[in-house]
């Protein structure tokens, strides 16, 4: 098996299969990504196109010496920030998000550990859109403060400041829905 | 929550993260040994952490595509219609009057000849071509 950066200097040559493998490797990741930040998803489906089509015209940009993985991934971020700025389109991924929200939840769905799972995704969606970004990047896809800096283009200590009130917010709010 | 618990807060997540420098950890590790409620927001912000960390992957759906494969056939398509019409208009227009040029008008001289005849052997063929598909 390939690896990314072989991918990615084929991909420069000009071979777009190198490109497909890419895809095909990380589409699962960056479609989780996005859907953990915007919540929805055919709005994370958008993204996620949105994400591979900007990395493979700004692959030329692509600076070896971090991860492909790493800045595959803060593009996804920026590019889902972007979409919750558009106002339209963040209106209607809500309206969908509510009308794809099931009633009750089915048996299979009452177990435990998914329901946990549930409760934390609606609850992450309370956090402001670059402090649940910021949460995303640094605990889910364990990316260091200073990369996750880098993608939402703010200094280390907002970064910082936005992991501490977010994982306080999701402490408080937890304890209050689950006892 | 005490105010000395207040203002080593932001500390106590400094210290969960490992940010914190050797002296304050040392402070911080002091006051956890004393105050329970910070111990235990400690492991909540912990579980917090870990249920961020085990959150699954999701499938992407199988009708997402690479965006390059998808692309490609229709900057081709682009392209071909592009060329193709201006060219269709002009055998439409003009097709009905085109004469391909006598050969005397292309090989006047006796060493051209047997070239020119290939020449317009070769532009009938294309031209019939053309006018066939349009």
């Amino acid at each position: 098996m390939q690896d990314d950066a072989t991918l990615v200097e084929h991909s420069l040559r000009g071979d777009t299969r190198a490109f497909d493998t890419l895809v095909e490797r990380y589409r699962d990741r960056v479609f989780s990504l996005a859907f953990r930040i915007l919540g929805e998803a055919s709005a994370a489906e958008d993204a996620m196109q949105e994400s591979f089509l900007r990395a493979y015209t700004r692959l030329p940009l692509y600076d070896p010496a971090q991860p492909f993985s790493t800045w595959l991934l803060c593009l996804t971020a920026r590019v889902c920030l972007n979409a919750r700025r558009n106002r339209a389109t963040e209106q209607r991924h809500l309206e969908q998000a509510a009308k794809a929200m099931p009633p009750a939840p089915s048996i299979e769905e009452r177990l435990y550990e998914r329901e946990q799972r549930r409760t934390l995704q609606r609850l992450l969606m309370r956090l402001p859109a670059p402090q649940r970004a910021a949460m995303l990047l640094h605990y889910y896809e364990e990316l260091p403060v200073a990369e996750v800096a880098r993608a939402l283009e703010v200094p280390e200590g907002t970064v910082k400041t936005w992991l501490y009130r977010g994982r306080e917010s999701l402490r408080r709010w937890l304890e209050e829905e689950l006892g | 929550m005490r105010d000395v618990c207040k203002s080593l807060e932001p500390l106590l997540h400094d210290y969960a993260e490992g940010w914190l420098a050797e002296s304050q950890q040392a402070e911080v590790l002091r006051h956890l040994q004393h105050c329970p409620a910070c111990r235990e927001k400690l492991q909540a912000w912990e579980r917090v952490g870990l249920a961020l960390r085990g959150l699954p992957r999701l499938p992407a759906p199988a009708r997402v595509r690479a965006p390059i494969a998808d692309s490609e056939p229709r900057v081709a398509l682009r392209l071909a219609l592009a060329l193709c019409l201006p060219a269709a208009m002009l055998v439409a227009v003009y097709g009905s009057q085109f004469q391909p040029p006598a050969l005397e008008q292309i090989a006047p001289y006796a060493p051209l000849h047997t070239l020119a005849e290939r020449t317009q052997e070769g532009l009938s063929l294309l031209w019939s071509w053309i006018r066939g598909i349009v």
